[in-house]
């Protein structure tokens, strides 16, 4: 054996407690003078604390384990489940909200004044005035939704009232000539005798 | 039944100064704080195995604070942990260089609740080379030494562990192994300096 691993036999036997009284005066009276021999205790010292540290460390771990194992429904497993319910909740909102959004762009995208025409036009109908004496061949071909014959009949007339410009109006509505349309409707419009009549419609 | 019995701080701490009752204390500390300390880890960045890692570290250091007389029990272990669980998370976030820093400086500001929690936190990195120099030693060096130094064995009882001849065998062995690990720690005197540091050694 030599004299170096003899040293650190004396120096770990010391740390174990394992001197006899003679050999532990003896060794304090050699550390006391020898510096490098200090300097191995310190290190022994630490040896051991990091041994010690080791094991508490693999203890824990041992113990994780074993609770990981029988813990089958883990708390935090368990929280992490309800964390993915709340994404999943969050993905399936955001889902919804472009969803929404997209018919809403498409919607908007797709709008025209045709589309509008088309989707809201309705045809005038002419309505039964009680009481009535007489109608004008105009308003008596509209009735029969003879939509050519009401511009046939207006155009072999020289002179107007409101109501034939209004109805042949519609009648080149339905005869899909929107200028004519345009034009008898805002001359039914502007006739000084309409007042409110027509206006709505 | 163990699994159901409550303890006080006191014995609870009474147990983990006694060596026969780390494993009671330890399987209590998972099921009292593990679900809530963890929770924590989660909500701030952390994967569920960061929040395994993080309670393994934090019921270490406990057990090692309490042992050296550092949990003075001026709040009560439930508060120390979580700060102590809440500042390692921390630091190994910092240590990472994540992002998720940014998201906590509030959290940063905090000051340290105890003197021992900052102390352990300026050692963490020290704590970590330790472990890796016990683990640079063979396997049966890690035996002896663990079951001598740690599990407070007698050398008749690591020899029935262990397939040696006698005794003395295995105290010559034990001998080498701690030369073998004092060797590493005089290799590197960085390495000696910054143990000293995380260890809170008498």
């Amino acid at each position: 054996m030599n004299n170096e691993f003899y040293n650190t036999e004396l120096l770990i036997r010391y740390l174990d407690k394992e001197l006899s009284a003679e050999e532990m005066i003896a060794l304090e009276q050699r550390l006391a003078a020898e510096q490098g021999l200090r300097e191995e205790l310190e290190r022994l010292k630490l040896a051991r604390e990091a041994v010690r540290l080791h094991g508490l460390k693999q203890q824990v771990k041992k113990i994780h384990t074993e609770m990981r194992g029988t813990a089958s429904a883990n708390p935090i497993i368990g929280r992490n489940n309800i964390r993915a319910i709340g994404k999943w909740t969050m993905r399936i909102a955001a889902v919804v909200v472009l969803v929404v959004l997209g018919v809403g762009v498409y919607q908007y995208a797709t709008l025209s004044n045709e589309k509008l025409f088309a989707e809201q036009y309705q045809p005038y109908e002419m309505r039964a005035s009680r009481g009535a004496e007489t109608e004008s061949p105009v308003e008596a071909a509209y009735k029969k939704k003879d939509f050519p014959g009401v511009i046939a009949v207006f155009n072999n007339v020289s002179t107007h009232a409101t109501a034939d410009y209004f109805l042949v109006g519609q009648a080149y509505l339905q005869q899909n000539n929107n200028k004519e349309a345009i034009r008898n409707l805002e001359l039914a419009n502007a006739s000084a005798d309409t007042s409110h009549l027509y206006k709505d419609e | 039944m163990e699994e159901s019995k409550h303890y006080s701080d006191q014995e609870l701490l009474e147990l983990l100064k006694s060596g026969g009752g780390i494993d009671v204390a330890v399987r209590y500390l998972y099921r009292s704080h593990f679900d809530f300390l963890g929770i924590y880890v989660q909500q701030h960045s952390g994967s569920v195995q960061d929040a395994e890692d993080v309670f393994q570290e934090v019921v270490v250091a406990f057990i090692d604070l309490v042992q050296h007389n550092k949990f003075r029990g001026e709040s009560t272990i439930k508060t120390f942990l979580f700060a102590l669980n809440r500042n390692i998370w921390l630091n190994e976030l910092k240590k990472r260089q994540r992002s998720a820093i940014r998201e906590m400086k509030f959290e940063n500001a905090k000051p340290m609740e105890d003197q021992a929690i900052s102390e352990y936190i300026a050692a963490r990195e020290g704590r970590q080379q330790v472990m890796d120099l016990v683990s640079k030693l063979g396997t049966t060096c890690q035996q002896i030494l663990v079951a001598f130094y740690y599990q407070n064995l007698s050398m008749n009882e690591i020899l029935s562990q262990l397939n040696y001849e006698n005794e003395q065998v295995v105290r010559n062995k034990k001998y080498k192994c701690m030369k073998k690990l004092e060797e590493l720690i005089a290799a590197d005197p960085n390495l000696a300096k910054n143990l000293k540091t995380a260890l809170q050694y008498e």
